[in-house]
């Protein structure tokens, strides 16, 4: 009787011990194997290379940091343009290359304008609201090194005077040759 | 029931030893992991920079691909579209995780952190890696699957809060595990 208990106490203890050895190698061996490609990556926050600015029809309000704003209009019956609702400022970047793409936009129907970049002597059209559709043209237009160029509502109209519209836009900017771009959120609000 | 406190005494001698062996073949496994690495040019997937490599400051060194002079301003958007790509120039798919090790530095700053990883064959969208998102790390992708001679770009997106300055920084460290 007292051998087989010491057999059974002997037993369990091997059982116990082989247990942890194959759990710590199987764990290891196959839950675990990987190969590793590394990744590392450093990231740093640099001055803005154009900053939005406020001009002289003073439609705008500019936030904190200069790289985001809001331009509100009363919009009426009559056609009315706003050439100077937003200052863009290249600082000392080089020449850079901008353009408007909508971002979202809500009771659009209400009004018609068409929003241009210019800087008194050229000009492009970047979006068109008409009919309750929103058109962009993806036409960049040059900014040059510490240039100003303005951002202008031309032919802005109310159809119907109920409610807001609200239009948020990226402003893109890009060296001429390069692929990385930035984007500031510019809002609209069409009251 | 007797017990033969002798023998019993041995067997947890022979216990411990083997708690202890078995912790040491974990060590020797985990060097294997690390030394694994090695391997994943075996395996056909390589780093290359892409055309923004200049301006993202992209060297390559064997597997591992670092990215030291991503920029971007405060409260704007940077994107780049392709500071390094990854190639399987191999003859299989390559199945592989994408997992975020760390984020560390003045992430109170930062708004998002997002890296869209597109095959460069067909520009088809294969997954996107919210790397820092609503103050928090985000989650590892994994099953990614690379077809054979494809080569994807991982584009960055950063964007700042308003309130970050030109001492700010942060590190990411990814990894890419290929499980075998």
């Amino acid at each position: 009787m007292g051998v087989k208990s010491n057999l059974s106490v002997q037993h369990v203890l091997i059982a116990i011990a082989l247990l942890v050895v194959l759990s710590c190698i199987c764990g290891t061996a196959f839950g675990d194997v990987y190969d590793l490609v590394g990744l590392g990556h450093n990231l740093s926050c640099v001055e803005p290379q154009v900053t939005l600015a406020g001009s002289a029809n003073g439609t705008c309000v500019i936030y904190t940091s200069n790289t985001s704003a809001k331009i509100t209009i009363n919009a009426t019956s009559t056609q009315e343009t706003h050439n100077y609702s937003l200052n863009i400022v290249n600082n000392n970047s080089g020449p850079l290359k901008v353009k408007l793409e909508y971002l979202s936009y809500s009771n659009i129907n209400r009004v018609n304008a068409t929003i241009i970049l210019h800087d008194n002597s050229t000009s492009k059209e970047q979006l068109t609201i008409y009919g309750g559709n929103i058109t962009q043209t993806d036409a960049y237009y040059d900014l040059q090194d510490s240039a100003t160029i303005h951002l202008g509502v031309m032919n802005l109209i109310e159809n119907s005077s109920e409610q807001t519209t609200v239009l948020q836009v990226y402003l893109r900017m890009k060296s001429p040759n390069s692929t990385v771009y930035t984007l500031y959120v510019i809002t609209f609000e069409f009251t | 029931m007797q017990i033969n406190y002798k023998k019993s005494l041995k067997f947890l001698t022979l216990l411990i030893a083997a708690i202890l062996i078995s912790s040491v073949s974990a060590a020797i496994y985990d060097y294997m992991y690390l030394g694994g690495t090695v391997g994943v040019q075996g395996m056909s997937l390589a780093w290359l920079s892409g055309a923004d490599g200049t301006d993202a400051g992209t060297t390559i060194n064997g597997v591992t691909a670092a990215l030291i002079n991503l920029k971007g301003p405060p409260n704007g958007t940077r994107v780049y579209a392709d500071p390094v790509e990854l190639n399987n120039t191999g003859v299989s798919p390559i199945t592989f995780n994408l997992t975020i090790d760390t984020v560390s530095g003045d992430t109170p700053q930062l708004i998002s952190i997002y890296i869209k990883m597109y095959n460069m064959n067909d520009s088809s969208l294969k997954g996107t890696l919210n790397v820092w998102e609503s103050a928090a790390k985000g989650s590892d992708l994994t099953g990614l699957q690379i077809t054979n001679n494809n080569v994807w770009r991982f584009q960055w997106e950063i964007t700042w809060k308003a309130t970050a300055t030109t001492s700010n920084s942060v590190t990411v460290n990814l990894k890419l595990q290929v499980p075998v």
